[in-house]
């Protein structure tokens, strides 16, 4: 309790609680445990979408396998055709799509608080298409690294572009500190310039690279196995705790730089260290399944909606609405056409779009 | 506090020779101040462009500066930010964006982002400052719903609610209504009085300079012009250097001093 005052006049006093008050407290502080409980409901719900569209993805698909075939098969892994479809094209798929839409909304949605612009992502900034360029070298140029194994150059080499130019963001973030709308003109060029480059590598390819390059560029979870599961799974338990950690700090950046520094936060280390995990998130989503737009930007909108901006909510919820999005798009992608599987970063652009519009007109409005 | 005080050099906020560069461009030029005590409100005042944000964001740390700048004897040059902002609570002089969080949450983020509080130790504070200011009825709406009055207010329940031993307020009154132009002044005195907050505030209105702050400080082009006591410093002569206008100071039959200005200089 503040220390008392005997010059203050009586009708305001600091220490004395008045009934009025003490009941008012205690109403405000249920309203806001209400509060709290709701957005815990709401990402649990989340949480239990997730699990059932996981299901979902992992039993429809063109095989046309019945439940207890798929139970079968999980069972037993060395047996037969169905073993196969279920270990290696269902289980690796629908893991890697909930992994990359996590690594996605998360760091759209850091991205959009420490960018302080509701368009930056992953993708709109230049990260995917970085990604894209250093997978072209590998693809068409055929451009090895020593001591990467052959099936990681495309992935490797992806994510070393990825992270370069998340890097480059940074750089120009701290040159021009006092500038956010910079840094997304920035990230908007390096969009344009590798897309130019990637345009050049796909002149120069012969037809089977060209083939190859210009499906990396759709992003597709066919990609996805056992080892690059793994290691996405590795990046994102170790890079989700530091995020925890900055979620207060993050939340006083959103009222606004002046205002978080004023609170003691550190706003460049805080930029700084959030620009390094979000660099290394979306590199490695990328870098795995290759150019997946929009997810990494709606669900960042989606999750403010639902959950408000207190980033110990916000950004679990913008995680788990970037699983769930691409969870829906893989079963989407799998059983929209019969027989064929569309690359989710197609679906994802199709779902994205109309959504990246209704945001530019409603901010425009 | 008794005038007897003013002795004791060691108490309150010392500034001796601040300067503030931008590149190349020296916006203060070596300020020195008598020192600032505890209780007291000091009124920043002098033309636009003349240095008074500036000032105060150099010495809540926010704006790289040299020369000196203390308080209570320690040196806050040498305090990490995070140390430096538990000293210092400074206001911006923009208004909290729009943002979807709650007002209460808001205030909550301010009391925590810097350093640890515990949840329910930072909710009642939250809501006894939200009170003080008369705005405990939005405590449950969201920023993005609020004119710029209301968070106005919110934003200086952020600087209050983290119980600085420095206040330093850039503008507070700008976005508010006349009424609550005095009811802020009144919570500011209040709370500067019954914390021994050191309170330095930048406003434009020069009556409500005059009737509710203790001191004044008057600068332009980034020197000091004067400082002391309200009524001690504040003459034709000085409001003719400082804004360039003519003005005559009178006593109303309340005995309440009043600017009224006849053009200008």
């Amino acid at each position: 309790m503040p220390p008392e005052s005997p010059s203050l006049p009586p009708s305001h006093d600091d220490t004395t609680i008045t009934p009025e008050l003490a009941a008012q407290f205690t109403g405000m502080r249920q309203s806001y445990a209400k509060l709290t409980r709701h957005r815990v409901i709401v990402l649990v719900v989340l949480a239990l979408l997730i699990v059932v569209s996981l299901l979902l993805d992992f039993s429809l698909g063109p095989a046309g396998l019945t439940p207890s075939q798929l139970f079968q098969a999980l069972l037993h892994p060395s047996s037969g055709t169905n073993a196969v479809i279920v270990w290696h094209i269902r289980l690796p798929y629908a893991i890697m799509a909930v992994l990359v839409g996590l690594a996605l909304g998360l760091s759209g949605g850091e991205m959009q608080t420490i960018l302080d612009n509701p368009l930056a992502s992953p993708f709109t900034l230049g990260v995917s298409a970085a990604a894209a360029f250093g997978a072209s070298l590998a693809i068409v140029l055929q451009w090895k690294l020593p001591l990467v194994p052959e099936a990681w150059m495309v992935p490797i080499e992806a994510f070393i572009f990825a992270v370069g130019s998340a890097f480059l963001l940074d750089l120009v973030a701290r040159v021009r500190a006092r500038s956010t709308a910079m840094v997304v003109l920035f990230g908007i060029a390096l969009v344009f310039t590798f897309h130019a480059f990637v345009s050049l590598m796909q002149f120069i390819a012969d037809e089977d690279a060209l083939q190859e390059l210009v499906f990396w560029t759709m992003g597709s979870l066919t990609r996805a196995d056992w080892g690059k599961i793994s290691v996405l799974a590795v990046g994102c338990l170790v890079i989700i705790p530091f995020c925890w950690r900055a979620a207060p700090a993050m939340t006083a950046l959103r009222l606004g730089e002046d205002r978080a520094a004023s609170y003691g936060v550190d706003v460049h280390r805080l930029r700084l260290m959030s620009l390094l995990r979000v660099s290394i998130l979306s590199a490695l989503a990328v870098s795995f399944v290759g150019t997946i737009g929009f997810v990494g930007l709606v669900a960042p909108h989606i999750a403010r909606r639902l959950l408000g901006e207190d980033h110990r909510f916000y950004l679990p919820g913008s995680a788990l609405c970037g699983c769930l999005i691409m969870s829906l798009s893989s079963i989407a992608a799998k059983n929209l056409l019969s027989g064929v599987v569309i690359p989710v970063g197609i679906v994802t652009a199709l779902v994205g779009i109309p959504f990246f519009l209704g945001v530019v007109l409603k901010r425009g409005g | 506090m008794e005038e007897g005080t003013r002795t004791e050099m060691t108490k309150g906020l010392s500034v001796r020779d601040l300067t503030v560069r931008y590149g190349k461009r020296e916006i203060l030029h070596g300020m020195t101040l008598s020192t600032m005590q505890p209780g007291k409100v000091t009124a920043l005042l002098g033309p636009n462009g003349s240095g008074k944000s500036s000032f105060l964001r150099a010495i809540a740390g926010l704006t790289p500066s040299t020369g000196y700048v203390g308080f209570d004897g320690r040196d806050l040059s040498s305090l990490p930010i995070g140390m430096r902002a538990r000293v210092a609570a400074y206001l911006p002089q923009t208004l909290p964006p729009m943002v979807h969080l709650q007002v209460l949450e808001a205030v909550m983020v301010a009391r925590r982002a810097g350093e640890n509080v515990a949840a329910e130790q930072a909710l009642r504070d939250s809501i006894e400052i939200l009170e003080k200011i008369g705005i405990d009825n939005l405590a449950l709406r969201y920023l993005d719903e609020l004119s710029g009055g209301q968070r106005q207010l919110v934003g200086l329940a952020q600087a209050l609610v983290r119980r600085p031993e420095m206040l330093l307020l850039d503008e507070p009154l700008s976005a508010l209504d006349l009424r609550y132009q005095f009811a802020v002044m009144e919570v500011v005195r209040r709370e500067t009085q019954a914390r021994g907050i050191v309170t330095l505030l930048v406003v434009h209105d020069l009556n409500i300079a005059l009737q509710r702050a203790d001191d004044v400080v008057y600068m332009r082009d980034g020197r000091l012009l004067g400082q002391g006591v309200v009524m001690e410093v504040t003459t034709p002569e000085m409001l003719a250097d400082v804004y360039g206008v003519q003005t005559r100071l009178e006593v109303c039959p309340r005995g309440l001093p009043h600017v009224l200005v006849d053009g200008v200089v």
